[in-house]
């Protein structure tokens, strides 16, 4: 995964172009990777209700919100003229914390994050907002679906505990992929 | 009898032939993406391929089957979990271009593109790598093959003479039955089901540590016969008892190692056609089977670099086979080794050794023998195969061989080339042709069997002897194996909503199994019956063999067609269509026995799958298959139906009904003619599914 120097110096920008010209393969795996995540995490979505509450008038956009970088952004926004449910998707980089639970009605934190994603998480609490973390990094505890890669394949799993009260309904279809499922839910 | 192509099948030599040159032109015409997919690629798959597709490392695209050079159908989780089906055989069903027919209630005829029989020979069935296929009968025991069939990730079939990596007895098709890592069945997870035909039980536990995962489960089934041709009950019972586990580990440098392992003992039951030589000859009763074994498999394998891996599996298997009338005890051992390293950008090299010891022993009576009755065989394979990329990545061209020797090749080394083309004419559209050559070996019952296959009482109207005689199918020790090749084209949709499949394919066989008269004989004597007459007066009875030789061939052809739409978001539709003929039979042995006619020459099916809302799911499957005409066995439209219910996560309830419409009816007839027919019976059960933890 890339990350965003804080500041640049000749020599580093020079790695990274030789980085990127000689490593050409392993951008472009990073690539492959993030698609299938964007495209499994569109697919999810299309297997949880929201409460009707939540939204004003069936053509309210279902508003994806994602913490990552350039690259990870446009994975999703490659996506955005799909609907789910019948409702356009949206596609915007997440707001602060607070702003989540009014903004968002799923965020996808990205495993490279260097911020502490636990203040995402606590955010959302008890909100209708399907939370996506990458497992072994920050934000992979406490989120709903948590994504892997293991042996080159994506797998996800659900942690019911994480949906308490969230009034989010995740349909049975979806458990029975899921590589397993934790909690009990309400 | 002479064979004249009919004009049919010189027309579609024609139309593959010309196909080459469309191809090419159709090359320079297409303007399809370049093979980096993108997010918005990948969202036109199913929650089940995203789940599937593997991310590479080479600069191509994360791969999915859209572009693959063959057959292919994959069996997903979810087609498995909403059919309802109890057995691989009826998972198998769900896939064009496979001959599904259930023969009793313990044994399948399975095959893909023809020669189907209750010992298919040209199916090549694998379990996570291992065959299934037995070198006794050679054919795929069904009642054996059972596992916790929820365990199972998915069933990749490719129909047409397996890529080189599986070579031999792959000749119409290979079946590869994947079972999910044990990182993936953590928890615990039982099912029940129970119904009008008996029950069975699942109960599984896996656990997951650091870098390593496990799972165990146990397995038991009882469920009851059907019916024979008058109605009355046969006891073609099956009752099974499983036990098996998986421990998977994960190495942080990229290496994983598997260690699987299953075992079983039970009974099958049959309806089965008894022969002596005393009156009444012929009695139908119900016997039973009793059936062991166990199999240990260890496979190991390392990522080296982005692009290069290494692959060793071992495995040893057991099982045995108990009847009144014959006895077997097979052994396998196999040890493989599969590489694949890159070549430059555009080459993707794979080659592979492996070493099969399979011993055997059995005991003969009357009915059944097999000569020698032990024995040994060892058989050393390999292959090796190049797939290149070319046009950006637009096209993927296969070519490989796989070499074989095999004590029952006698010292010839058998060779299977095969080339494959896919090419992407339009974005998700694709184009596919190949042209392959597969052996299929002899087994030990061809070599050196001898079965009973009928009994003519004495003072027959047109051959009035005074003891009965006995028809029996006798081996020949210098039987060889059968060939073919085969030419295979596809035209391949995937799109958000619709997806297309459609191969048509040309086989010639030839050196096929035949049949001919021998001398017929007086036994015990063993006098040839028309040298000296006489010896009927010290006979018990005459003896008709009926010898196995290799001098068949014939030409077979058939177009497969399978189409899949998303009507809404809720609710799909699957349709499949298969077709197959085969030319008349070039024999060059006096027993003709005239066209083929163990495959139907249609079979549509029509699959419905629809979410009513979060927590109730609904499947229909329709299907219907045209009449075996030689068999006397008639077309037949058949339903199955599953209702389930989610009322909580960790539950669900599932009604189905299979075999609804034709009622009772019979599917096929065992060539051997050991077993008296069976009409298979409608059935209704309910399955419990509870997960915890």
């Amino acid at each position: 995964m890339t990350h965003r120097p804080q500041s640049v110096s000749f020599r580093c920008l020079l790695l990274a172009v030789l980085t990127l010209a000689a490593g050409n393969v392993v951008a472009k795996d990073s690539a492959a990777e993030i698609s299938v995540k964007a495209a499994i995490v569109h697919k999810i979505a299309k297997f949880v209700s929201w409460p009707d509450s939540r939204f004003d008038g069936s053509q309210q956009p279902l508003r994806f919100c994602v913490l990552g970088d350039a690259m990870v952004l446009q994975a999703f926004e490659k996506l955005s003229d799909r609907s789910i449910h019948g409702r356009p998707m949206l596609v915007l980089p997440a707001p602060e914390p607070t702003a989540v639970p009014s903004s968002c009605d799923v965020l996808y934190l990205d495993g490279a994050q260097q911020e502490s994603a636990d203040i995402w998480i606590d955010s959302v609490t008890g909100q209708p907002v399907l939370t996506f973390g990458e497992a072994g990094e920050p934000g992979g505890e406490g989120s709903i679906v948590t994504m892997m890669v293991r042996r080159n394949k994506v797998r996800f799993t659900i942690d019911l505990d994480a949906n308490k009260d969230t009034g989010l309904r995740i349909s049975a279809q979806l458990l029975q992929l899921a590589a397993s499922v934790g909690g009990s839910g309400s | 009898m002479t064979c004249v192509a009919p004009p049919k099948i010189r027309l579609f030599h024609w139309l593959l032939t010309a196909l080459v040159p469309i191809f090419l032109s159709l090359l320079s015409v297409a303007s399809a993406q370049a093979a980096d997919k993108d997010s918005a690629d990948l969202a036109d798959l199913s929650l089940d391929e995203l789940l599937s597709t593997e991310i590479t490392t080479l600069s191509r695209k994360a791969e999915n089957l859209g572009s693959a050079p063959a057959a292919v159908h994959v069996i997903t989780q979810s087609d498995i979990r909403r059919s309802g089906a109890r057995s691989i055989p009826e998972l198998l069903r769900m896939v064009p271009g496979m001959q599904v027919a259930q023969i009793d209630g313990n044994k399948w005829a399975v095959t893909s593109r023809g020669a189907n029989g209750r010992f298919a020979n040209k199916l090549l069935v694998l379990m996570d790598g291992r065959t299934l296929y037995n070198p006794m009968l050679s054919g795929v025991h069904w009642d054996v093959q059972d596992t916790d069939i929820a365990a199972i990730e998915r069933i990749e079939v490719i129909r047409g003479p397996g890529a080189t990596m599986w070579g031999s007895n792959a000749v119409n098709g290979v079946v590869n039955i994947i079972t999910k890592h044990a990182a993936d069945t953590k928890g615990g997870n039982i099912g029940v089901a129970g119904g009008m035909d008996g029950y069975e039980t699942t109960v599984r536990y896996g656990a997951e540590a650091r870098d390593s995962a496990f799972r165990f489960f146990g397995k038991v089934l009882d469920r009851d016969g059907n019916i024979n041709m008058l109605g009355a009950d046969t006891e073609d019972y099956s009752e099974m008892l499983r036990f098996g586990g998986r421990y998977d580990w994960d190495g942080r440098d990229d290496s994983e190692f598997t260690l699987s392992f299953e075992t079983y003992s039970g009974e099958s039951g049959e309806y089965r056609i008894s022969r002596s030589i005393v009156p009444p000859y012929e009695t139908v009763s119900d016997t039973f089977t009793e059936i062991t074994g166990s199999f240990l498999m260890a496979t190991w394998s390392r990522d080296f670099s982005e692009n290069s891996g290494l692959q060793v599996r071992a495995y040893y298997d057991t099982h045995e086979r108990d009847v009144p009338t014959y006895t077997e005890d097979v052994e396998t051992f196999d040890v493989d080794i599969q590489h694949s390293f890159s070549v430059g950008e555009d080459h993707s090299l794979m080659w592979g050794v492996s070493y099969r010891r399979s011993s055997d022993e059995t005991t003969d009576t009357f009915e059944i023998s097999i000569v020698p009755a032990t024995a040994t065989r060892d058989r050393i394979s390999a292959f090796i195969q190049d797939e290149i990329s070319l046009l950006d990545g637009r096209a993927r061209l296969i070519f490989g061989s796989k070499f074989e020797h095999n004590e029952l090749s006698d010292d010839d080394l058998e060779i299977e080339p095969s080339v494959r083309l896919s090419v992407a004419v339009a974005e998700n559209q694709t184009l596919w042709a190949s042209v392959s050559q597969a052996v299929r070996m002899p087994s030990r019952g061809e070599r050196g069997g001898r079965v009973t296959t009928g009994i003519l009482p004495p003072g027959q109207p047109d051959f009035p002897l005074p003891v009965p005689t006995v028809l029996l199918i006798q081996g020949n020790a210098g039987m060889l194996s059968e060939d073919v090749i085969s030419f295979e084209a596809g035209y391949r949709i995937r799109n958000r909503e619709f997806q297309l499949d459609a191969a048509v394919f040309y086989n010639e066989f030839s050196n096929l199994r035949s049949l001919a008269l021998g001398a017929a004989t007086c036994a015990p004597s063993g006098v040839v019956l028309l040298l000296d007459p006489t010896c009927l007066s010290t006979s018990t009875h005459v003896q008709q063999p009926l010898i196995i030789g290799n001098d068949d061939k014939y030409d077979a052809m058939g177009a497969e067609l399978w189409v899949s739409r998303q009507m809404s978001e809720r609710w799909r539709l699957q349709g499949g269509y298969t077709y197959f003929e085969t030319s008349s039979i070039t024999s060059g042995a006096q027993l003709d026995l005239g066209v083929i006619e163990d495959s139907p020459d249609h079979q549509l099916s029509l699959r419905s799958s629809s979410d009513i809302n979060d927590s109730l799911e609904f499947d229909v499957m329709l299907r219907w298959v045209d009449a075996l005409e030689a068999q006397q066995i008639d077309a037949y439209t058949a339903l199955d139906l599953r209702l389930a219910w989610s009322p909580m996560p960790s539950l669900s309830v599932a009604a189905v009904a299979k075999n609804l419409i034709a009622g009772d009816h019979m599917e096929f007839m065992s060539e051997l003619v050991d077993l008296a027919p069976v009409q298979v019976e409608s059935s209704g059960f309910v399955e419990l599914r509870w997960q915890f933890q």
